[in-house]
């Protein structure tokens, strides 16, 4: 694979449970406070109680055009995406003499979810269509796409939990490769019922604060939110004299092809991937100073983290955020990407929260507190439904 | 960047090979407007590559999907086993919308705590592509991209970038979408609720299911059938035929000379352009004569609800 070099991040923007903005979210990383609850917007027919961490305030973005009524999830993507546009210093109007595209992943934001209205049409009503209008309104990029009346490629992926990184490294490589001179990329997903449902059916959901890595862990805890970064090629940024915050050194994804719903045993893709993504950023491994782990306190995930983060990065330390954020599904890749360069230019990652005691079985332990980290590089991961494995290596802001 | 097309594999209610998407697409070219013959899809060749067990608990979208990429694979003369580097690239409209629904039905029916933990799983979007994965031993990357209408000129783009990259050497590139009745009575609802000339054309039209895949390859030498890419959209083409999709009006159509309209082939669907380029390759290859004379390019175009436009430019290959 061709290596590229660094590709410019000039803006960042962040919503979750955690936090509405990236520094009140890295403030409450830090704290480790976290307060997960029983969803708040949908009743659950469960006689036992999962919590899940959902976005505490009515977020609605400016962004959205008159009439329209668009999925939470598309306001999470808009209000995430003002925040990295006001951070790279760049109003909408700004757009339009450049190249911009959008790449956007997401999982429940393209799911026909439609519970209620289909239980009306079961029950042989007519419901309105207004959540139908909804969901052809809120396909994630191109909704951002037409809030902003960008002109190049749209794209949603579609890559379960996986997405948002899947879209941050597709979108570095149209900047690599010239096809645009702006993006806009990350991820975004919404709290459902239907997913809810269909995570505690199967059996990974837990109910109690999630514990990624933990000897007791118990399984994951669903989220919600969104995860933006500008990407800029030089000559953009250079134009704008833009500070550069970080950048994205490498991309690497594989497919397992062993199961749908369980990673590889022995962690074959997520290897592949990143190796893929370390060749890309012509780095080592040694040049990783800390791994932002997918760590969703599944018993399955976490075992095959464990044994690749053994193999490749003995030494290197590493976090699960998803204790902070639960898993945010589409957006997490996005979201724990931006931690990623947050936590690299800060100089240090936090404790991981929900973890205090290292399992015998994994052998590895996640930073338990704030750990000190030097360096230039450190990775991003994601897995996700379907074995896919999905890398970002991610590097410093450098100066102009 | 152009893709070499080795290979293409259709599965559709006109039939399952090129030929009979070729005499569908000289019916409607020679007789725009006249009913076409469609039957129900016939996933049964499926049998041919892949076992009975293996495909116990594999739903239709995720069949059609298979078989339309086994078909490109073996219209390339390729087996599964040669490839290597290889990505997976599936475009759709709405996804396993069937699964979707299954879940939900098991929700209402035995309530929460008895739902379908199988419908849930494989409803997720990228579980197709994983599964062609899976089937075939391929440990490249494999993407799922879920939009209206530029779903197809979004995944050729990603294909060229990873092709560009040398991230892979080798693209299977695929489109899949399926019907439901919900989705019809839906659609219709919506469509009647619009004025005519905003509906974009698509009023009375059934929406319809099907996949198309092409097996795509960097090297030009590769290209059986011709070229594919993905290109910005353009204001006028006076150069070649139009395929127009999606949500375009007939005024809108009327913008472009030569456009065509090919959507009762396929019927109202989000993938609709792919069937339009797996037409303009048999085109470029002089197989839709003479209902469309030698024309060694086409542009395929789709719109969707709010005027964003793909485009993909298909080319023979003495249109270098």
């Amino acid at each position: 694979m061709l290596h590229s070099g660094p590709v410019s991040v000039t803006g960042m923007g962040c919503v979750c449970a955690a936090g509405t903005n990236l520094q009140d979210t890295l403030r409450a990383l830090e704290t480790g406070q976290r307060n997960p609850l029983p969803p708040s917007r949908f009743k659950s027919e469960h006689s036992r109680i999962f919590p899940v961490f959902e976005v505490a305030e009515h977020i609605r973005s400016t962004h959205e055009k008159p009439g329209a009524d668009l999925s939470m999830t598309v306001h999470f993507a808009l209000y995430a995406m003002e925040e990295a546009l006001l951070q790279a210093g760049l109003a909408v109007s700004d757009l339009h003499s450049h190249r911009v595209g959008v790449c956007i992943g997401t999982s429940v934001g393209a799911s026909l979810n439609l519970l209620d209205f289909y239980r009306a049409i079961r029950a042989g009503q007519t419901p309105e269509l207004e959540p139908v209008h909804r969901y052809l309104d809120s396909n994630p990029a191109v909704a951002l796409a037409h809030a902003l009346g960008a002109s190049g490629p749209v794209q949603t992926v579609v890559n379960a939990c996986s997405s948002g990184a899947d879209a941050i490294g597709l979108a570095a490589s149209w900047i690599a490769q010239g096809i645009c001179d702006i993006v806009i990329a990350g991820g975004a997903d919404e709290m459902s019922e239907v997913t809810y449902n269909g995570f505690i059916r199967l059996m990974i959901a837990d109910q109690s604060p999630c514990r990624p890595f933990d000897t007791s862990r118990g399984g994951l805890n669903l989220g919600e939110g969104a995860g933006i970064v500008i990407l800029e090629t030089a000559a953009c940024r250079a134009q704008r004299n833009a500070p550069e915050l970080a950048t994205v050194l490498g991309f690497g994804t594989a497919a397992d092809a062993h199961h749908l719903t369980a990673p590889h045993p022995q962690g074959l893709g997520l290897k592949l991937a990143i190796s893929e993504a370390l060749n890309a950023a012509g780095l080592t491994s040694a040049d990783i100073s800390f791994i932002n782990a997918h760590g969703t306190g599944t018993a399955n995930n976490d075992t095959v983290e464990a044994i690749v983060l053994n193999e490749l990065f003995p030494q290197t330390p590493f976090i699960s955020t998803k204790g902070m954020t639960g898993h945010t599904l589409g957006a997490a890749g996005a979201i724990e990407a931006i931690f990623t360069m947050a936590h690299l230019t800060a100089g240090g990652i936090p404790a991981s929260a929900g973890f205090s005691e290292e399992d015998p079985l994994l052998n590895a332990s996640p930073a338990h507190a704030f750990t000190p980290v030097q360096g230039q590089a450190a990775i991003s991961q994601s897995l996700a439904f379907g074995g896919n494995n999905s890398v970002l290596v991610v590097g410093k802001g450098r100066a102009i | 960047m152009r893709m070499a097309v080795e290979g293409m594999g259709i599965v559709s209610t006109v039939g399952n090979a090129p030929q009979d998407l070729a005499r569908a697409a000289r019916h409607i070219l020679q007789e725009e407007g006249m009913p076409l013959a469609v039957s129900k899809i016939d996933t049964g060749d499926l049998a041919r590559y892949a076992s009975s067990r293996a495909l116990r608990r594999v739903d239709h979208f995720t069949r059609m999907a298979l078989l339309a990429a086994y078909s490109a694979l073996e219209d390339a003369g390729l087996e599964a086993a040669e490839l290597e580097h290889t990505g997976i690239i599936l475009a759709t409209g709405y996804g396993p919308v069937k699964l979707t629904f299954d879940f939900l039905d098991s929700i209402i029916d035995f309530g929460p705590e008895m739902a379908s933990p199988q419908a849930f799983a494989h409803s997720v979007h990228n579980i197709p592509a994983a599964t062609i994965a899976l089937m075939m031993s391929l440990r490249g990357p494999c993407f799922s991209i879920c939009q209206l209408d530029t779903a197809v000129t979004a995944a050729a783009l990603a294909a060229q970038t990873w092709l560009a990259e040398k991230r892979v050497t080798r693209v299977l590139l695929g489109a899949v979408d399926e019907y439901t009745a919900l989705l019809e009575t839906n659609t219709q609802r919506i469509a009647e609720s619009l004025p005519a000339e905003s509906s974009g054309g698509r009023r009375r039209l059934v929406p319809g299911e099907g996949a198309v895949f092409f097996c795509l390859h960097a090297d030009p030498g590769m290209a059986r059938h011709g070229f594919i890419e993905a290109m910005p959209p353009a204001e006028s083409f006076l150069d070649a035929p139009v395929f127009f999709s999606g949500s375009a009006s007939p005024e809108q159509r009327k913008a472009f000379p030569q456009a065509h309209d090919l959507s009762p082939l396929y019927g109202n669907m989000p993938i609709g352009m792919a069937f339009d380029a797996a037409v303009a390759l048999l085109a470029v290859r002089e197989q839709l004569s003479p209902a469309l004379e030698k024309c060694p390019a086409v542009h395929c175009l789709s719109r969707n609800r709010f005027g964003m436009t793909g485009r993909i430019l298909v080319t023979s290959g003495e249109c270098a």
